[in-house]
């Protein structure tokens, strides 16, 4: 059991609290809560409440599609979850590196409170055992790097000193995923002595067991031991021997190797948690003084020298969009550098070759989750315009986009209500979602004055849209084609996209039906096709070569890819929630990013 | 007899703030439900974060709820119910209240995360916007009933309650107040969209579960403040004074666990702003007020 | 009762609390062990295992806020003794806690002229 805890013998009280978790349901949902919604998976009436974090759930609901690094970000916050814990697929089967899941359901609403109905059972019966297993997986491993304090970008696989500044790299664990051929030595080190502890599982002194050993090694080989002075301000000028440098004539300084070196094996040696921190940043009494501190470390806006930190805000942060990678270095809590990357990206390489327009129109719309009409109108009208084929119902097929449209902006309230603490937007929002995403023509009718309500009431929430008028402004020149707002902030980006709900709400009504997009008959057509819809995050263009009724290359071009070079300028010295908040304004999608 | 009617009405008190704070935040009314969230989070995994302060980390929950209860005790709910009668009373609360501070930034630095370590200074933004709106209405408050004891202040209520006699004091008190117990819209330290959970993020188990105590008391503490302080503690028309005050409390703490919620939550540089530019001007201006009051028209 | 007797009070209610805590800490104890697991001690930072310490000179943006806080912290306490004598004192208290509070709010003033209250 990788979800249970040990004890042998469950009492009275092990009942209770296994019933008592079953009726308290925190869930972590991968790849993201708006997947259940577009899913349309209502996870507060089967009586789950949404986690803020991996400390905070005891289940793991998994959603398809899930990719490879999804599943791995998956493993990290199942390894975080507390026990008892349990995992839940609906709709997936191959969830490895994740252990076996404890209840697999169908997609659906009712498979979802089946599930939950057998998970409140599985809870009361197995959330004490007495036979555990501690859950591992790539991802967790880790290894020993050094870098230099001062200079971050400074990273070896051996302990020396720093090309830029002169001083001791100081050790620092980090992830596998970054290749380097010398890691595997430390790797096999570091995995084989987790198996020798995993009976006292001891796992906490493995990393400083690994890195003593890695230190004395290095001490043999490399030629830092044998280099005793150096310049002050040549570090590169290196001898054995007292003198003065050949650069500028300065007496050079003693390299303080020993001294450190005896306090790293000391506190290797203690275990000591406290003194390998102290190490890790660097402060340790009388390791450097204040002006070393703070050379080399970088400025702030307002002048101050300040020590900053990278964070990662994804995939799973409530909040924002699921599955987007957002890693944020912090200065105080000023944005001084944010970087993005996707978990669950597309790709529009056809590496199996060609593939007939009709299962490339179900790939690409497999491969978009959250808008996958819009995709496949997007795919269909690429190949027509190849094919030279004309569709006649294109007014249903933009009604049928306008619904899709409306769903994805209502996601996008669910998830800025959830990010600005405002519970009635987020669970109104979803739920109109949830009632939008499956309505036929006549559903959609009757729900327009409970939509045109509810927008008027998100205009009207004090506070708000002072809350959002600083917020998200875009340099000018920028490369945004999503809904356009009168305002340049995210205020205005929230009005524009309330309109968009009531404008393709007006645009369905023209329409009269809703129909659905189909492939029109090709043949054996050939040439190039281009072709752009309008989403709701903003232009996608489709270019395609078809060769005898087959795609034999596609182009796509997303929103989403131009609108994450605008999250680095928004976020430019922005104060935390403010960054967020404009990132969420932008609504990017990392299903639209490439891979 | 007394003291076992308060700490039972103390504890019912505070199950009742959770039961509300759950429904607010769920929709959803569940009498069971922090009897059910103590149970799990009882039978869940205590992780101490590897590299963790320790002492930070253990100290702080324990703090916060230590901070909270002393508060408490010197609230009346009926003459003779009170844990104890300081003669400075009002003061006593408030020096209580600031080891809320040290409770929070100890409980985001120990763990050595990010999320806990930002909401734990951004708490202490938070303070020293708040500060001054707890300290500046108390004062008007004592001004009134010529005493900082608790009792006092309440009878000195008798014939007209201070939320009418200083509505402006009752106003930024009420807004202080919810900073202070970081309810919404000031939950930054804890907000799960802001920081994924914030100071509580890295705790689980029993430790949550103390710290989740501590804030349910705080939030008691602060709402049964604004009761004595303005609302007229035990004074009612009929009935037994005790149930006037658990139903003023409640009622406070309902009002401001879920007035909150229809805001954006404040971030505390705007609150900071909010609170030295207008808050601490009317503050002063009320202190004033309330003199010219008190010596022409003494209610 | 007398003072003492009351802080003797507060003193048994701190005691209690710990008492409390720690009894709950060893039923926690009793229900089950914490099980040492990879990855399970980092803190959890939303799915990606960031193993960085955070701990850092912190740049709070706030520090001419928290300076004229302290002047004013300073200044509430000389407050609540005067507000209990308030009443007896009479006008003279109004105007000497007047001249006193309206130099701290020129203070304020000063302040705010010279961007203080802003974000730093």
């Amino acid at each position: 059991m990788f979800g249970s805890r040990e004890f042998s013998k469950p009492n009275l009280l092990h009942g209770l609290i296994g019933r008592a978790t079953g009726n308290d349901l925190r869930v972590l949902v991968v790849p993201g809560p708006e997947l259940a919604l577009a899913g349309g998976l209502d996870l507060m009436d089967a009586g789950l409440r949404m986690a803020s974090g991996p400390r905070d759930a005891n289940v793991l609901l998994l959603l398809p599609p899930l990719g490879d690094k999804m599943l791995n970000a998956a493993s990290v916050a199942f390894a975080q979850m507390p026990r008892p814990r349990a995992i839940v697929a609906l709709g997936v089967k191959n969830i490895s590196p994740l252990p076996e899941a404890d209840i697999y359901g169908e997609l659906s609403q009712a498979g979802l409170i089946e599930s939950v109905n057998s998970l409140r059972l599985h809870f009361a019966q197995n959330s004490f055992s007495n036979s555990v297993q501690s859950f591992d997986a790539p991802a967790l491993q880790s290894r020993i790097e050094y870098t230099c304090p001062m200079h971050p970008e400074v990273v070896s696989n051996q302990p020396g000193s720093c090309p830029k500044c002169g001083m001791d790299l100081v050790p620092r664990e980090t992830g596998t995923d970054t290749g380097q051929p010398e890691e595997k030595s430390v790797q096999k080190t570091q995995s084989s002595s987790n198996a020798a502890h995993a009976h006292s599982s001891h796992v906490k002194t493995a990393p400083a067991e690994v890195d003593h050993g890695e230190h004395k090694k290095a001490d043999g080989e490399s030629g830092d031991a044998t280099a005793k002075y150096t310049c002050p301000m040549h570090p590169e000028v290196v001898s054995d021997e007292p003198g003065s440098c050949p650069k500028c004539g300065m007496f050079l300084e003693p390299v303080k190797a020993e001294s450190d070196h005896g306090s790293h094996s000391h506190g290797s040696h203690s275990h000591e948690s406290e003194s390998s921190v102290s190490k890790l940043i660097g402060l340790e009494p009388g390791f450097m003084s204040m002006i070393e501190m703070t050379e080399g470390t970088p400025r702030s806006s307002d002048g101050l020298q300040m020590e900053w930190i990278t964070v990662p805000f994804g995939p799973f942060f409530p909040g924002l969009p699921a599955g987007f990678g957002l890693e944020l270095t912090l200065d105080g809590d000023n944005v001084a550098k944010a970087t993005t990357s996707s978990f669950c990206g597309f790709s529009d390489s056809l590496e199996n070759g060609p593939i007939n327009a009709g299962d490339y129109v179900e790939n690409l719309q497999g491969q978009m989750p959250l808008a996958p009409l819009t995709y496949r109108l997007l795919a269909c009208r690429a190949i027509e315009a190849a094919a030279e084929k004309t569709s006649e119902n294109d007014n249903l097929r933009d009604a049928t986009l306008a619904q899709e449209r409306i769903a994805s902006q209502l996601r996008w309230l669910t998830n800025l209500g959830r990010q600005l603490g405002l519970k009635g937007i987020e669970r109104k929002a979803a739920k109109l979602q949830l009632l939008i995403i499956g309505a036929d023509y006549e559903q959609i009718i009757k729900l327009t004055p409970e939509l045109s309500q509810f927008i008027k009431k998100v205009k009207a929430t004090p506070f708000l849209r002072r809350r959002l008028d600083a917020v998200g402004e875009l340099p000018p020149q920028s490369n945004w084609d999503g809904p356009q707002s009168i305002e340049n902030n995210a205020a205005g980006r929230l009005v524009a996209r309330l309109d968009d709900i009531s404008q393709s709400l007006a645009l369905i009504k023209k329409a009269g039906a809703i129909g659905e997009i189909k492939l029109a008959e090709i043949g054996n057509a050939a040439g190039h096709g281009h072709a752009s819809v309008d989403t709701a995050r903003g232009k996608a263009n489709l270019h395609v070569e078809l060769k005898g009724g087959q795609v034999i290359s596609a182009k796509l071009d997303t929103p989403s890819m131009r609108h994450t070079e605008l999250v680095a300028p928004l976020t430019d010295q922005q104060e935390l929630g403010d960054a967020l908040v404009a990132i969420a304004s932008i609504d990017i999608s990392p299903w639209e990013m490439r891979v | 007899m007394s003291s076992f009617v308060l700490i039972a009405s103390l504890i019912f008190a505070t199950y009742g703030v959770a039961v509300i704070e759950e429904w607010v935040s769920t929709n959803r009314l569940r009498l069971a439900g922090p009897l059910i969230s103590t149970l799990r989070l009882l039978g869940q995994e205590n992780i101490l974060p590897r590299k963790s302060d320790r002492l930070f980390f253990e100290v702080g929950p324990v703090l916060l709820l230590i901070a909270a209860l002393l508060s408490l005790a010197v609230i009346p709910l009926a003459p003779g119910l009170i844990v104890t009668d300081l003669a400075t009373g009002a003061l006593f609360f408030n020096a209580a209240l600031a080891y809320v501070l040290v409770a929070m930034i100890m409980a985001g630095w120990g763990p050595d995360g990010a999320y806990g370590m930002i909401g734990g200074w951004r708490f202490l933004g938070q303070l020293i916007a708040y500060a001054m709106l707890v300290v500046m209405p108390i004062t008007t408050v004592a001004m009134r009933a010529e005493s900082l004891s608790t009792i006092d202040i309440v009878n000195s209520q008798e014939m007209l309650w201070n939320i009418a006699y200083q509505p402006l004091g009752f106003l930024l008190f009420l807004f202080a107040g919810m900073a202070m117990a970081f309810v919404p819209p000031f939950d930054l330290p804890v907000a799960s969209g802001e920081l994924a959970g914030g100071v509580e993020a890295e705790y689980t188990g029993v430790r949550l579960i103390i710290f989740r105590l501590g804030r349910m008391v705080l939030i008691l503490s602060v709402s049964s403040a604004i009761v004595v302080f303005y609302l007229g503690g035990w004074l009612g028309p009929f009935g037994p004074d005790w149930s006037w005050s658990m139903i003023k409390i409640l009622g406070v703490a309902a009002l401001m666990l879920s007035g909150g919620r229809m805001l954006p939550r404040i971030r505390e540089a705007t609150l900071l702003a909010w609170s030295w530019k207008l808050g601490i001007p009317l503050a002063l201006a009320n202190i004033f007020l309330v003199g010219v009051l008190v010596l022409v028209v003494p209610l | 009762m007398s003072q003492l007797q009351q802080y003797a009070i507060l003193f048994g209610l701190t005691v209690g609390t710990l008492g409390l805590v720690l009894s709950l800490y060893a039923l926690a104890r009793a229900i089950g062990k914490t099980r040492k697991e990879p990855g399970k001690d980092v803190p959890a930072t939303a799915g990606q295992l960031s193993r960085d310490p955070v701990w850092v000179r912190y740049h709070a943006r706030y520090t001419t806020f928290a300076l004229l806080f302290l002047a004013f912290d300073m200044e509430m306490a000389f407050m609540y003794p005067w507000a209990v004598v308030y009443k007896e004192e009479g006008l003279v208290a109004l105007l000497d806690m007047g001249v006193f509070l309206a130099i701290l709010f020129l203070g304020l003033l000063y302040g705010w002229s010279q961007s203080a209250l802003k974000r730093q």
